[in-house]
């Protein structure tokens, strides 16, 4: 980092106080689960979260005044990019990085003080019920209602693809509370639901091929919860789901993660860890990986020069979560291909965990978060102009 | 943080454009390529005496510049710019040559306007086709090396030549020196350049530019240097394309209405898009990290950087025709051109070869 000059030295010195505190505090197995992708608990998880806690460094992108640090864009960018290239367990996003800002910026004080401090500790776990069977890349079709009696908030319909919902104390969730708004988006609005307390609530498993329950339908039978859960205004929901979309993009691309996966896959082959032959293709395509991912960090860095400066960023995020998607799925495709058949063996292969299964995970990087074709999508209207009726002149695809 | 930016680089960068606009749209290219084909040479060019006002080939013979980190920033912005308007003058040979004479320490004596173009396996870092013998007093120098682009306007030509132990020396020679033959033609892309042949060319030890640790370093910049101003030049010229391609979806009409309008054709125009920025920030940090020479770091972005680039710059070229169907085969179009352009660079930088040469600069065996 230093010879490329990019980084100033106290930014790389920082960096290197963030490795330290993850190899002097990170059980070192559950370090080991991380870089070989092998599972880590939730419990495990919750450890790692208050070591960072007790540290201060839970939120850091959060204002100094509910726990933040305050720290730079690039100093951000370096401690998420630094964890990940160490292997530190990733901590849940969604109170962290996907709730909390919306909070911070439309919540009431009260609501700020009742759940940012527990969101911060780690001592709520939190859900984001957004898809729906119905709605998942045109999320804005959602039909989950909510309708007002009295002073509760009375809940039904089904929400899918609700991660760790069974484990979850709280789920942030978009309801319909206007279904003849002129526009579906002007008739949703964000209500907060206590997971333990609320009855008519029941998760239900869904089952991936992965044999692990990580994700869930959650269906609302007449639910009820507070009029005062409501986040922001009625019928704002979707202005506040762009906020919630559109945060964490400074790491979006996962240059660390991608990082450290490049470095296992190495460390594999030079271990012999790989089978059979065509020593020479696998070198080849790992050296093309590395090329792109050099690709996608320049241009991660050059995103993060725009917010370090103040300007408003382009479409680079986009661009990185495309790309970035892509090259985790490269990545774990190559840990495949380097232990050919073997990776077929379901439960441990040797000293491997079952590598066809963490790769098989990793499909879901296009799909999530915006899928890959939503990502084009938005670069084609947003950025080039296209598909608007009334673009006409050519726009330069200037930096 | 740091910047990668600076002021002058940004006055640069104003200059060439205000130039470009005024003294180089796409018709008064196309004079030039067609005086190119006519046999002329740079005294057709209108734009040539602007740019040397500007003072960027000064910048590059600057022998304080060659060691000035902010250099081969500056000198970026010209390749960009020349490969954003499909320059078909010799800028970035030319620049080469100066910098190269720079990076000896002789860039003075070449200053004065006289243009020297450095042999192609000294810009691509390939092995010399020339030899040298030692005579009295002077040097007997033999061999050939083809295609070096901008030759067929140099009035200098440098040459790396190996003695039969294999020690490597530099030379300047004139193009009309007996026994130098430069054969001139037209690039597919327009551009011009030359074949150089020297058949037992005697020249006096005053034509010796540089040897030893010197020649060495100079050797090590102007590769790395070289394939960094050439993927400038194409990062413009791709820059040319999408710009072209995205103006032909947004104003072509088929089946009652623009074709930007199907998906299809959108998600190309995307990843057009992004294929040039992931080229475009890569050669931007590249560019910073060789500020300062080559080092290994600088060196292993480069590698990325051209890799990167030629692969973006096929599929922009191939891409840039298919969309604008068959206008984009056309003379009097600018897609073809730029189709053109961008194959000259990833043949002359092909994507296989370096990312070899970036495999050997990491082997999977050393540890990481």
């Amino acid at each position: 980092m230093r010879e490329r000059a990019i980084f100033t030295d106290e930014e790389t010195a920082f960096a290197q106080e963030v490795r330290d505190f993850v190899r002097a505090n990170l059980d070192p197995d559950v370090r080991r689960r991380v870089i070989c992708a092998q599972p880590v608990s939730l419990e495990e998880k919750r450890v790692w979260h208050a070591t960072l806690a007790r540290q201060g460094w839970a939120a850091p992108h959060w204002p100094v005044e509910w726990g933040g640090t305050g720290w730079s864009p690039a100093k951000n960018y370096l401690f998420v990019e630094t964890l990940a290239e160490e292997g530190a367990p990733e901590l849940s996003p969604f109170g962290l990085q996907l709730l909390a800002p919306v909070l911070i910026r439309y919540g009431t004080e009260e609501q700020k003080r009742t759940y940012l401090p527990k969101i911060l500790s780690g001592e709520h776990r939190w859900c984001q019920g957004f898809s729906e069977p119905g709605a998942g890349s045109d999320l804005a079709s959602l039909k989950t209602r909510a309708v007002l009696d009295g002073d509760e908030w009375i809940i039904n319909g089904q929400k899918m693809w609700t991660t760790v919902a069974h484990a979850a104390d709280m789920m942030f969730c978009l309801v319909r509370t206007d279904p003849v708004a002129p526009k579906p988006q002007m008739g949703i609005s964000m209500l907060i639901v206590d997971m333990k307390a609320t009855s008519g609530v029941d998760v239900r498993p869904i089952m991936l091929l992965n044999g692990e329950r990580t994700t869930n339908e959650v269906y609302f039978d007449n639910a009820r919860v507070p009029a005062g859960n409501l986040v922001g205004e009625v019928n704002k929901g979707w202005n506040y789901t762009r906020v919630v979309l559109g945060n964490e993009r400074l790491n979006i691309a996962r240059v660390g993660l991608c990082k450290r996966q490049l470095r296992h896959l190495k460390d594999m082959v030079r271990q012999g860890g790989h089978v059979g032959g065509g020593l020479e293709r696998l070198r080849q395509k790992i050296a093309a990986v590395e090329l792109d991912l050099m690709g996608v960090e320049a241009l991660s860095l050059r995103m993060l020069g725009r917010y370090q400066l103040g300007e408003a960023p382009g479409f680079e995020a986009n661009f990185l979560k495309l790309k970035g998607a892509e090259l985790q799925q490269r990545l774990t495709r190559l840990l495949v291909e380097a232990r050919g058949p073997a990776a077929l063996r379901l439960g441990a292969d040797g000293a491997h965990s079952c590598l066809l299964k963490s790769h098989f995970d990793t499909r879901v990087v296009t799909i999530y978060g915006g899928s890959s074709e939503v990502q084009r999508n938005i670069v084609a209207k947003g950025m080039l102009g296209l598909g608007r009726q009334t673009a006409t002149s050519g726009k330069g695809l200037s930096a | 943080m740091t910047d990668m930016q600076d002021d002058v680089r940004r006055m640069l960068a104003e200059g060439i454009g205000r130039l470009l606009e005024r003294e180089y749209r796409f018709d008064q290219r196309e004079a030039m390529r067609r005086a190119v084909a006519a046999g002329q040479g740079l005294e057709a060019s209108v734009m040539w005496p602007h740019l040397e006002e500007l003072g960027i080939f000064a910048l590059a013979a600057d022998e304080d510049g060659a060691q000035a980190p902010a250099t081969l920033g500056h000198l970026s912005v010209v390749a960009e710019a020349m490969g954003r308007s499909l320059a078909i003058e010799p800028v970035v040979p030319a620049l080469l040559g100066a910098r190269l004479a720079a990076l000896c320490g002789i860039g003075g004596v070449l200053a004065d306007g006289q243009r020297s173009v450095a042999a192609p396996s000294l810009l691509y870092g390939s092995d010399s086709g020339f030899l040298a013998q030692a005579e009295d007093g002077g040097w007997r120098l033999s061999g050939h090396e083809d295609l070096w682009l901008g030759g067929n306007d140099a009035q200098i030509v440098l040459v790396q030549a190996a003695d039969a132990r294999g020690t490597l020396r530099l030379f300047a020679v004139a193009v009309d020196h007996p026994g130098v033959t430069v054969s001139p033609f037209q690039l597919f892309d327009g551009r011009g350049a030359a074949d150089v042949a020297l058949d037992g060319v005697v020249v006096r030890d005053a034509a010796l530019v540089a040897e030893g640790d010197v020649l060495a370093a100079a050797i090590e910049r102007i590769a790395l240097e070289a394939g960094l101003l050439h993927a400038c030049d194409a990062i413009g010229a791709m820059r040319a394309a999408n710009t072209l391609t995205l103006e032909q979806l947004q104003t072509r009409q088929q089946f009652g209405r623009p074709i930007g309008a199907f998906q299809a054709l959108q998600h190309r125009m995307v990843e057009m898009s992004l294929v040039f920025e992931l080229a475009d920030a890569l050669v931007e940090q590249a560019v910073a990290a060789s500020c300062h020479g080559a080092n290994p770091a600088a060196w292993r972005l480069a590698c990325g950087a051209l890799v990167r680039t030629a692969l973006s710059a096929r599929q922009v070229a191939e891409e840039t025709v298919q969309m604008h169907g068959g206008m984009g085969l056309t003379e009097e179009y600018p897609a073809a051109h730029c189709f053109a352009r961008l194959t000259s660079f990833e043949l002359l930088y092909p994507a296989e070869e370096w990312t070899e040469r970036f495999s050997r600069l990491a082997p999977l065996e050393a540890a990481a």
